[in-house]
């Protein structure tokens, strides 16, 4: 007897919760888009007092260099028999965003023709302002790859700025 | 003590069950779907997000692209009147697993969540921030959010 009472109890709660119906409607809004893929370049790093590293227009100064004097920061100065080299290394990282390739390939060109008696050397190769050089074909994204940066300088070069750009390019593989 | 209180009981009920019909009688409800619900100033349902692609610069969005959109939202009653509070919800009707959603900050899944409870014949903005993770996949992107209204005394 007492379950019987509890039910009519029970269900006469539930019948006046019932009365209390309630007006509802729903929409639908459809988002649309297109996901782009993207790579991104940074120097990371460079010998020279620089500025601007992490981001792809770093600038490195070497201020005054001579064969006899001191090696700008950063950098190591070796002297040879008819030229100079100072060396350093430069940092360049390459990260993706939506996009399914592992790797990419890295080049580097000069900005403008070096000055005469001066090259500009990555990696071992000799840069030009007229094609690129490639550094890597199989560069690793997120990874900082460090490169070996030489300038050699004649003794017969004049004494003058050496200024120059160097260009590099990512393109993912 | 039961056998004494079921008379009482159904005693009451009998009396009972009149005075609730009377009311019922008396109380015009609004039928399901008496809501209208508009996406105000656009041109159809559809929220276009145009190319999403990463921007590098931004550093605090390391990792996942965010593209906001504004959508205005109004529920109209079907009554004409204009007054009373609607509770609004969402909820992924198509997902798209290569992006989140999100409404005024609270993140959409399957299961309808509350948004917002807005008044009733006036258009609110709502906040629809679309993130995708660099990990995503390039391409077209299509997902949809369902939008519910229903009047305050239904979640009474």
């Amino acid at each position: 007897m007492k379950h019987i009472v509890l039910i009519i109890a029970a269900l006469s709660v539930l019948t006046v919760a019932g009365t209390a119906s309630a007006a509802t409607s729903s929409a639908t809004l459809t988002v649309t888009g297109t996901v782009e893929s993207s790579i991104s370049i940074t120097v990371e790093s460079a010998g020279g007092t620089t500025s601007g590293t992490g981001t792809a227009a770093a600038t490195s100064d070497l201020g005054n260099i001579s064969k006899y004097g001191s090696a700008p920061t950063g950098f190591t100065l070796a002297r040879g028999a008819s030229d100079w080299t100072i060396s350093s290394t430069i940092g360049v990282q390459v990260v993706k965003a939506n996009l399914t390739s592992t790797d990419y390939t890295l080049t580097a060109q000069l900005g403008s023709a070096p000055a005469s008696g001066v090259a500009w050397k990555l990696n071992g190769s000799t840069l030009s302002d007229s094609a690129a050089t490639t550094l890597t074909s199989t560069g690793t994204y997120a990874s900082t790859g460090s490169y070996s940066w030489d300038i050699v300088v004649a003794d017969s070069a004049a004494a003058a700025a050496i200024d120059n750009a160097i260009n590099f390019t990512a393109s993912s593989n | 003590m039961a056998r004494h209180f079921l008379p009482a009981f159904l005693v009451v009920a009998l009396v009972t069950v009149p005075a609730v019909a009377a009311r019922r009688r008396a109380v015009v409800l609004p039928a399901p779907d008496a809501l209208t619900i508009t996406f105000v100033a656009a041109a159809s349902s559809t929220l276009d997000a145009g190319t999403i692609a990463h921007d590098f610069s931004q550093r605090s969005a390391k990792g996942v692209t965010i593209v906001t959109r504004t959508v205005a939202v109004r529920v109209d009653r079907r009554d004409g009147l204009t007054s009373g509070l609607v509770t609004l919800r969402a909820s992924i009707e198509t997902e798209d697993p290569r992006c989140t959603l999100r409404v005024d900050g609270v993140e959409l899944h399957i299961a309808p969540v509350t948004i917002a409870i807005v008044p009733a014949g006036s258009a609110t903005t709502h906040r629809i921030e679309i993130t995708v993770p660099v990990s995503a996949e390039q391409g077209a992107l299509l997902t949809s959010i369902r939008w519910e209204a229903a009047t305050e005394e239904n979640n009474r």
